[in-house]
């Protein structure tokens, strides 16, 4: 099976809008709160009444041109709305309404760089279109009989449809994930896909062949195995098929099952939507270039730029600056520190402590970030020790571990805990010559090894054990190079 | 104005017209002794939603669906003091012009005479409505326990009639046309002062005419469509029918206001409530008469009421009548008849049986449930225009018939712009301030069909019979049946765009005229 054929990858994202009330009603939003009540947030155009009517939420239009200033779009200063009819028990209407004949934005793109995204060369996404549609009732399958929660239907959703300009899986999820934190942070919808308030479907084709759409895959690590399992069951099966063979190939909807892909429908079957103008919504008429800068403007900054501060401001490595973006109070915490620190004279950059000594230590103590945890006065005394080198490192972390989980502790100086808990490096009443003139007398045999043998690396086993012996209050390098003078080294 | 007849007294006549789907029980009538309505009485067509009876449009899909909510019109004339009656029978949601195509059996036309009752008793049926604070209402046919201390359970009882299995409907029977035709029946047979009626293509207008009555269908979006179950929404209005212009008046007054429930509804600042009849003084008033609505099927007793209507006006020097030609209205029957059921066949979309209404409860692995819920739930005529609706909406119909329709409708608009003097509110194209002031037709071609003869007619050459309403309809104009020329017989008055009360002034005139 050959596998070095071309991969052309485009997507189809649903977007939950994280809207007060409901696209066309007066209903609450619940979103991703999967624990409301099933049917307890529809009013009686959700469940398609008869004699009601929709009227348009123009919070969902405001969050609609949000999306579409994101991704750069075209924005249409006419846009209206669509019937998509199909019957099936989580679709009251017996049709969706949307937008297929004049869509709110078009023509629009998505940049990923090697610099923000860790892809290997910069790419840019273009976005075909972007249109404002209802979300269906969730159908809730039982053994012989389903169930159905209308909570969700006529929640408003944007739907993004790309052009298949993704070359390879990477792309596909960098591309998710910094769609992702962009929503979040322009507080468009709460991005996760967990809950379906993101929902993907990727479209695959392999050698420029018809496509194969794949509907509905639940997380990213779920689309990139399903386009993995694509890409080979469809180079296979070029593999095997004859020049004549290739030319029967045709558009086809697959499934996803968290292992495999499976056929939904082929094109003979595919669905004609009878599409159709709805004739009660009025026009969307937008004076656009009144309400695009003023929307521009309102606009928090970028994924790019907020990275930009962090990297090239920050001097933070991308995975650091990430995992700072993606939590906003850890975020400002850090800036306080770096504020802080500078101010104390210190030189080193807190990001390790923050992200990742830290963060051990709440996992150790089953704890989660919050800026509460620690003072930013505690924290920058802490540091100032160890920078100073009067504790070591592996003392710092202890006394880190202690500080979060004795808050009442932070009002003390760090230099008496650091004398209360004897942490001090090589201080009154450690004695190194009998530490090491100790493990040495023990440990004849490895000592002869070194000395007779020249065994050097055995020599950081010796360490270990004065280390240990000292219960760590002794910088290793101290007994190392007492160690070397006596063994003559 | 007002009509007081007791329960009894309704009921025999009732019971020989079949004119109510359900009957408002005395007990539930709550009277608001105020309001420029005040001692007037009212039936309501059937497809407009109420919270003490069901709302059906006459179809077994909705047989016993009771709505939480009230249609806005409803409401407002409940609040302005008058008594509502009871809902009132139609063709199966709109499709159809006898009142013939319903689940509960057809409406007969009171000015002609019956003998025999099809309706054989009356049934008084519970239900109960639980509203706990907030948005949701529920309504059951079967008894309900409050769960909460916050849920309010009311009881409730309305009257069904129950028809005989077998009747017998006079010869001389004639259709009382449709859909309206419960509404303009209940005003005919005076069992209401007045009634409400949706008009889709003439469905308050050829009721009225056949019942000789007045009625009145507004400009399009005048009258709120709130709780109006939709038939063809972009063509859908709501009127009146009573006996006199007085109280069409009154009523379509406390009727006109903006709903911010109907998103089609007209903006405040656009209803002209001018009701001068000519643009200078001591103008005459200028009457057209398309030529294209001078049918060759225009029956000698219709085409001679109304050479005798034109010739009285003319005679009292109250207009001056011209020849106009508005091409397109040769094409509106068929553009009207796809557009209707395009829009139809997607409204009725929603009636799966899931939620509410009829559900067959049946289903095999050849086909889903719902399919046989609808293959039972909705009538024959319902079926055919699903079907011819689907196909005009199909990726094979849509260019061909529905785009080609709404171009038409776009021409005829334009037409009926440069033939009325008046402005139309919604165009933005440039206007010639000339032109004439209203456009006076039949309202139908003939007598209406004997019931007997009705019955066997193809269904495609009745939609023959409302080729005089349609073209109003598309166009959106404010049009008023007014009885001339004898029994069953009507004439329509017609205004450019949002001229409603222009229109009603001048039928006024007109009754004058031919009552002196």
């Amino acid at each position: 099976m050959s596998l070095n054929r071309k991969l052309k990858i485009g997507l189809e994202i649903h977007t939950q809008l994280k809207t007060t009330a409901k696209l066309f009603s007066l209903s609450p939003n619940s979103t991703s709160n999967l624990s409301t009540k099933p049917n307890s947030t529809t009013s009686f155009f959700d469940v398609s009444l008869p004699g009601t009517q929709p009227k348009l939420n123009k919070e969902a239009l405001l969050l609609a041109l949000k999306v579409a200033v994101a991704l750069n779009c075209n924005v249409a200063s006419v846009s209206s709305f669509d019937r998509k009819h199909y019957f099936y028990g989580d679709q009251p209407l017996g049709y969706q309404i949307t937008q297929h004949y004049k869509p709110i934005a078009k023509d629009g793109y998505f940049k990923l760089s090697k610099r923000y995204d860790n892809i290997p060369e910069d790419k840019t996404i273009r976005i075909e279109q972007l249109q404002i549609e209802q979300d269906t009732g969730r159908s809730l399958y039982r053994s012989n009989h389903s169930n159905i929660d209308f909570n969700r239907s006529n929640i408003p959703l944007i739907e993004l449809v790309t052009k298949p300009d993704f070359t390879s899986t990477l792309e596909v999820k960098q591309f998710i994930k910094k769609f992702q934190t962009t929503l979040q942070l322009f507080d468009i919808c709460t991005g996760e896909l967990e809950t379906g308030t993101i929902r993907v479907d990727v479209n695959v084709s392999v050698d420029d062949h018809p496509r194969v759409e794949v509907k509905n895959v639940p997380t990213t690590s779920g689309i990139a195995n399903a386009l993995k399992y694509e890409y080979s069951r469809q180079s296979k099966i070029l593999d095997d098929l004859s020049e004549s063979d290739l030319k029967n190939l045709s558009v086809e909807t697959r499934g996803w099952d968290g292992k495999t892909t499976y056929k939904l429908r082929s094109k003979e079957s595919s669905v004609d939507y009878r599409y159709v103008p709805d004739m009660e919504l009025p026009l969307i008429k937008l004076n656009v270039d009144e309400i695009i800068p003023r929307i521009k403007d309102s606009l928090p900054p970028t994924v790019d730029q907020r990275l930009e501060e962090l990297i090239g401001g920050y001097g933070l490595k991308l995975r650091d600056a990430l995992v700072l973006l993606n939590d906003g109070d850890m975020l400002q915490y850090y800036k306080e520190l770096v504020e802080s620190c500078r101010s104390h004279g210190l030189k080193l950059n807190p990001i390790n402590w923050l992200v990742h000594e830290m963060a051990g230590a709440l996992t150790k103590s089953g704890m989660t970030f919050t800026s509460q945890l620690l003072t930013i006065d505690s924290f920058v005394q802490l540091l100032a020790v160890i920078e100073n080198g009067k504790i070591t490192i592996g003392n710092g972390k202890l006394l880190l571990l202690h500080l979060i989980n004795n808050k009442e502790d932070q009002v003390k100086s760090i230099e008496s805990l650091i004398s209360e808990f004897e942490l001090g490096k090589n201080n009154d009443g450690i004695d190194i010559d009998s530490i090491v003139t100790k493990v040495l007398e023990e440990n004849g045999k490895v000592v002869d090894q070194i000395v007779k043998k020249g065994k050097k690396g055995k020599l950081n086993y010796l360490i270990g054990l004065c280390m240990r012996v000292s219960e760590g209050s002794v910088d290793a390098g101290v007994f190392e190079k007492k160690l070397k003078e006596i063994l003559e080294l | 104005m007002s009509s007081k007849i007791s329960l009894n007294q309704l009921k025999a006549i009732n019971s020989k017209y079949n004119i109510f789907t359900s009957i408002r029980n005395p007990q539930a009538i709550t009277k608001v002794e105020s309001g420029s309505l005040s001692n007037t009485t009212f039936s309501i067509k059937d497809n407009f939603t109420t919270t003490t009876e069901p709302t059906t449009c006459s179809s077994k899909i909705l047989n016993n669906y009771i709505s939480p909510f009230d249609s806005t019109v409803a409401k407002l004339l409940q609040q302005n003091g008058s008594i509502m009656i009871g809902k009132t029978n139609m063709d199966e949601f709109g499709m159809g012009n006898s009142t013939l195509n319903s689940f509960y059996g057809p409406t007969l036309n009171p000015l002609y005479e019956q003998s025999d009752n099809l309706v054989k008793e009356y049934e008084e049926i519970k239900s109960w409505t639980s509203s706990s604070n907030g948005i949701n209402t529920s309504i059951s046919t079967t008894p309900l326990t409050a769960s909460s201390p916050n849920e309010h359970i009311k009881e409730q009882t309305y009257i069904k009639p129950i028809l005989n299995n077998d009747y017998k409907v006079h010869d001389g029977m004639r259709i009382v046309g449709g859909s309206s035709g419960g509404s303009a029946a209940s005003v005919c047979a005076g069992l209401v002062d007045f009634s409400i009626g949706s008009d889709t293509g003439g469905s308050i207008r050829l009721p009225s005419a056949y019942t000789s009555t007045f009625g009145f269908k507004p400009s399009y979006g005048r009258v709120s469509r709130w709780g109006l179950v939709s038939y063809a929404q972009s063509l859908d209005t709501v009127g009146v029918i009573a006996k006199d212009l007085d109280t069409v008046g009154k009523v379509f007054q406390v009727l006109d206001m903006e709903d911010k429930n109907d998103p089609t509804a007209l903006k405040e600042g656009l209803r002209s409530r001018d009701d001068k009849l000519t643009s200078g003084a001591g103008e005459t008033i200028k009457i057209g008469i398309p030529s294209e609505f001078n049918l060759d099927d225009l029956s000698p007793v219709v085409k001679q009421a109304w050479l005798k209507l034109l010739t009285s006006l003319n005679d009292s020097k109250l207009v001056d009548i011209y020849p106009v030609s508005i091409p397109t209205i040769k094409s509106s029957l068929p553009t009207y008849y796809t557009l209707v059921s395009s829009e139809a066949a997607s409204n009725l979309s929603r009636y799966d049986g899931i939620r509410y209404g009829f559900r067959s409860d049946e289903f095999t692995g050849n086909e889903p449930e719902f399919e046989k819920t609808r293959s039972e739930g909705f009538g024959e005529e319902v079926k055919r225009r699903i079907i011819l609706g689907n196909f005009s909406l199909s990726s094979y119909g849509y260019d061909s018939n529905f785009m080609k329709a709404s171009h038409l409708r776009g021409q005829l608009i334009d037409e009926f712009n440069s033939v009325f003097y008046d402005r139309n509110l919604l165009s933005t194209n440039t206007y010639e301030a000339k032109g004439v002031d209203f456009i006076i037709v039949p309202t139908a071609a003939d007598l209406p069909s004997l019931l007997k003869d009705f019955v066997d007619i193809e269904p495609t050459k009745s939609y023959l019979n409302d080729v005089l309403t349609i073209p109003s309809s598309l166009a959106g104009l404010p049009t008023l049946n007014i009885p001339y020329g004898g029994k069953s017989i009507g004439f329509q008055i017609m205004g450019q765009y949002g001229s409603d009360y222009k229109v009603l002034k001048f039928a006024e005139k007109v009754m004058e005229v031919v009552k002196s």
